[in-house]
């Protein structure tokens, strides 16, 4: 029924162009790599669970008082926290996976998870 | 008159204030309320005869939820098999499949029997109905396979003329009519412009109202505190 | 470019007729089940493509208006955010089918003129589904997409081609310079 056109060259550049962006957003998406991902928080009100990618300014409540936590640029460091030590604050940005870093007197604990543990439940969506 | 003005435009209000009831849908964070409105206005375009399915909603909203639980984001609420659903997350992804789902059925409802456009573009917007009246009408013709009847449709068409010799253009209602239901309160049809009137003010009252109501219990609370 | 004289009568009724086909296609397109919302054939950008070879930009650019209002009047999503992926779909689908349409006729077919215009409605639409509604998981599903917009686009201009190489109707409304493609 269908009389088949001749193709012409820029039909095959359109089409290798597509399969192009396919492929390259078929590997941009599934292999999302080993970058860390996930920042977790564990206080005494409860566990938190924050994506790396998204910039935020979080404020947790403790015994003694509020520990601010800054996300940026796929790292997460502690802006300030109540205690006298100031270990966490100058541990400075975690950014890999297993990094971490605790503000014990508030009861404040951070840690970075790697993308390959957690990318697991992504990829079977 | 203002009456018979309201009378002759209620399509265009009814438009109107579907865009109205949006603007406050989206502007409504309370997830819970949204949800509300969500499914008030998924009954409501049934109960005004527009065409409701709940399947393709619910997958909708389901996979907008799922999709956002990706992106973790404060309290968490239980783990699935190693991923943990947050609250912010769960929150974020209702708010954006309700409104998306809620956004359809207020414009499935705010698009109703009646309504015109004006100006030049109008009268091409009619003209092109008239001629999908005439496509939908002579659709089914037996005469060789898919293109070549198609090729025969259109000439046909074409050839009557299709716009300007055919009567009257019919607007949008009559696309419209296939879902075009009526209201039946107590018994008795309502007229179209007073159910599109009516749709109007359930619409404003469904979108503004959560609002107006916290806004007087603030009010309220101030007053006492 | 097939040079028109004025926009005479016979013109606005071309537009109108197209724009009528645009919407009944999208009426059947909306009438078969598919398996999952936006996955979609775009039978609707068939009258598009073959508009390419008989309109001016104004009147195309009126046809592909057409298209998006009727479709969202029918689906009666005028205004919600389906007609927001809807309309930017289509128009960058539009544009990007016009630019490669200007090419000569020896360098692109139907079928190229038709995988760039898919291309680019699909980019935009997964560029808004990023933006407002699935965030990052977006990225995840963007293959499938193009993957699926590849093969309809191909069939579209298969289906164009091979109408436009033997209609009545079309050979009339082109006319003898009317382009082939």
């Amino acid at each position: 029924m269908l009389k088949l056109p001749r193709l012409r060259p820029f039909d095959y550049i359109a089409a290798a162009f597509a399969v192009a962006l396919i492929a390259a957003a078929a590997v941009s998406a599934y292999s999302s790599g080993s970058e860390a991902s996930r920042l977790k928080v564990q206080t005494a009100g409860g566990e938190f669970v924050y994506d790396l990618r998204s910039d935020a300014t979080l404020d947790f409540d403790g015994p003694i008082g509020i520990t601010r936590i800054e996300i940026k640029d796929g790292t997460a460091r502690v802006l300030s926290s109540p205690c006298r030590q100031q270990i966490c604050v100058n541990s400075g940005a975690l950014d890999s996976g297993g990094d971490w870093t605790a503000c014990l007197p508030n009861r404040v604990f951070l840690e970075v998870t790697g993308a390959d543990e957690t990318e697991v439940d992504a990829l079977s969506y | 008159m203002v009456k018979p003005f309201i009378r002759d435009h209620s399509a265009q209000v009814l438009l109107l204030c579907g865009m109205l009831t949006m603007i406050a849908v989206s502007l409504q964070s309370t997830v819970v309320v949204r949800c509300a409105q969500m499914v008030f206005f998924l009954i409501f375009a049934g109960l005004m005869g527009r065409r409701v399915r709940l399947l393709p909603p619910a997958v909708m909203l389901l996979s907008v939820v799922v999709a956002n639980l990706f992106s973790p984001n404060g309290r968490v609420l239980f783990s699935v098999w190693r991923l943990d659903i947050t609250y912010g997350a769960l929150r974020l992804g209702l708010m954006k499949g309700t409104l998306f789902i809620g956004l359809i059925y207020i414009s499935r409802v705010s698009v109703g029997p009646g309504l015109k456009f004006p100006g030049r573009f109008g009268a091409l917007l009619l003209k092109t109905f008239a001629y999908f009246e005439q496509l939908t009408e002579k659709w089914p013709l037996t005469h060789g396979d898919v293109l070549g009847r198609i090729d025969e449709l259109l000439l046909t068409i074409s050839r009557s003329d299709a716009g300007s010799a055919r009567g009257e253009p019919r607007g949008p209602e009559a696309a419209d009519g296939r879902r075009g239901g009526v209201i039946a309160a107590g018994g008795t049809e309502i007229q179209p412009y007073r159910r599109n009137l009516l749709a109007a003010a359930v619409l404003l009252t469904a979108g503004w109202g959560p609002y107006i109501a916290s806004w007087t219990l603030i009010a309220a609370d101030g007053r006492i505190g | 470019m097939k040079p028109k004289s004025t926009p005479s009568a016979t013109d606005r009724e071309l537009v109108a007729l197209l724009g009528a086909c645009c919407i009944f296609l999208a009426l059947i397109e909306h009438m078969i089940p598919k398996p999952l919302p936006f996955l979609r054939l775009g039978l609707a950008n068939l009258p598009i493509l073959i508009a390419l070879g008989v309109l001016n930009p104004r009147q195309l650019s009126a046809v592909v208006l057409l298209k998006i209002l009727g479709q969202g009047l029918i689906n009666g999503t005028l205004f919600s955010y389906v007609f927001l992926f809807s309309a930017a779909g289509s128009l960058s689908s539009a544009v990007v089918m016009f630019a490669v349409s200007r090419l000569p006729d020896r360098v692109v077919s139907f079928v190229g003129i038709s995988i760039s215009g898919g291309l680019a409605s699909t980019v935009a639409q997964l560029g808004l589904a990023f933006l407002l509604v699935f965030g990052r998981s977006a990225l995840y599903i963007a293959p499938v997409f193009l993957a699926v917009s590849l093969l309809t686009s191909i069939a579209l201009g298969l289906i164009a081609s091979s109408f436009c190489s033997r209609s009545r109707w079309y050979s009339r409304i082109a006319g003898a310079e009317g382009r082939r493609w």
